[in-house]
């Protein structure tokens, strides 16, 4: 199976993250997506590279062609310039290897999705990809993968892709906020994991 | 969830051909040009939650919008039918069918017009379907929580049969 559990770290997540999370309104991917790349990317590594940003697009591409989402977006993506806190400075407890990492956290209203991709952009790196719920699972939310559909998760479980480059989405089809962070040991546009 | 079987050498391709090429009912925002129509609690809640009455969830196509009928062949009672298209990033929010709470009698089934594609659930109280085929056919409580997203990059076309024992 392509989801390994690792256990359950409620007690690391603050309330006040979460709150700022559910509080603020994050940028809406696709919307905002190529805005947004290029400040966090200037914010954590001072420049903005538009190849790896291309080579990344490619995947969305695909999804734009496939999915008539007429202007609206498909959730809320927080990396660590949106927020005022930075999880390099509460090292995740589950982490396997040392040294730097990526985070970013999604927020799913209800009905918010993330279609199903790859993260083709971390080929050719020793890779750890991580996916942990900040909120408790509610009927109508689920993770999935080629090979799983996760449901009845709660607030602090966490999830290791075991193939970190296997097609991945999820969807809210429920009614409450879904909130989940997500860690790689490799994101080059984010100019982590050398 | 009963698995009753698969019925899928009697799916017509222009069945298919057909949901695929036309609109159906657009729903809930549809809803909002019959006024007689009242919201049940479910429908509520979607809306209390931010879902919109003027987004599209899913179509769905009823006798009235196909130039086929179905008759079920796993079932000989009286019965209704429809069919829900639901295309990529499209959904059917949690609810329960509230109308077959109180009816005696009733039974739900849905069965797939084409196989499972990743990014395709079924959600029913808590469990997920998924690797089904085309043609596989379910029974289900449809008064118990359930609903359905499509994040794949493909159609999916369910049809929906209730069942009215004599």
């Amino acid at each position: 199976m392509s989801l390994t559990y690792m256990g359950n770290y409620a007690e690391w997540i603050k309330q006040e993250w979460l709150e700022e999370v559910l509080n603020n309104p994050g940028p809406e991917i696709p919307k905002d997506y190529r805005v947004h790349e290029e400040m966090v990317q200037k914010s954590l590594r001072g420049y903005f590279d538009k190849g790896s940003f291309d080579e990344e697009q490619k995947d969305w591409q695909q999804m734009n062609e496939a999915y008539d989402y007429d202007g609206n977006f498909f959730f809320e993506m927080f990396d660590a310039p949106d927020l005022s806190f930075n999880l390099k400075d509460h090292r995740p407890p589950f982490l396997e290897f040392d040294g730097s990492f990526a985070w970013w956290i999604t927020k799913l209203q209800p009905g918010k999705f993330t279609p199903m991709h790859r993260d083709s952009y971390s080929v050719g790196c020793t890779t750890h990809k991580y996916w942990m719920a900040w909120t408790d699972w509610e009927p109508g939310q689920v993770l999935m993968t080629e090979d799983e559909a996760i449901i009845k998760y709660k607030a602090g479980d966490v999830y290791k892709f075991t193939d970190p480059f296997i097609l991945h989405g999820a969807a809210n089809a429920g009614m409450q906020t879904r909130v989940a962070l997500q860690i790689t040991t490799w994101r080059p546009n984010r100019g982590v994991g050398v | 969830m009963n698995y009753i079987g698969n019925f899928a050498s009697w799916i017509q391709d222009e069945w298919i051909s057909e949901i695929l090429s036309n609109p159906g009912w657009s729903l809930p925002k549809d809803l909002e040009k019959d006024p007689s129509v009242v919201l049940n609690q479910d429908e509520r809640n979607w809306f209390e939650a931010g879902y919109k009455r003027s987004d599209h969830f899913f179509s769905a196509f009823y006798k009235e919008h196909c130039s086929f009928d179905i008759k079920a062949p796993w079932s000989p009672q009286s019965w209704d039918w429809w069919i829900v298209k639901m295309m990529p990033g499209q959904f059917i929010p949690v609810h329960g069918d509230l109308s077959m709470a109180t009816r005696k009698n009733a039974k739900s089934y849905w069965m797939p017009f084409q196989d499972w594609d990743v990014g395709h659930v079924f959600m029913y109280k808590d469990q997920t379907v998924t690797n089904y085929k085309k043609g596989d056919v379910f029974e289900y409580d449809a008064s118990m929580v359930h609903c359905a997203v499509n994040v794949s990059l493909v159609p999916r076309i369910i049809l929906q049969v209730r069942e009215y024992v004599e």
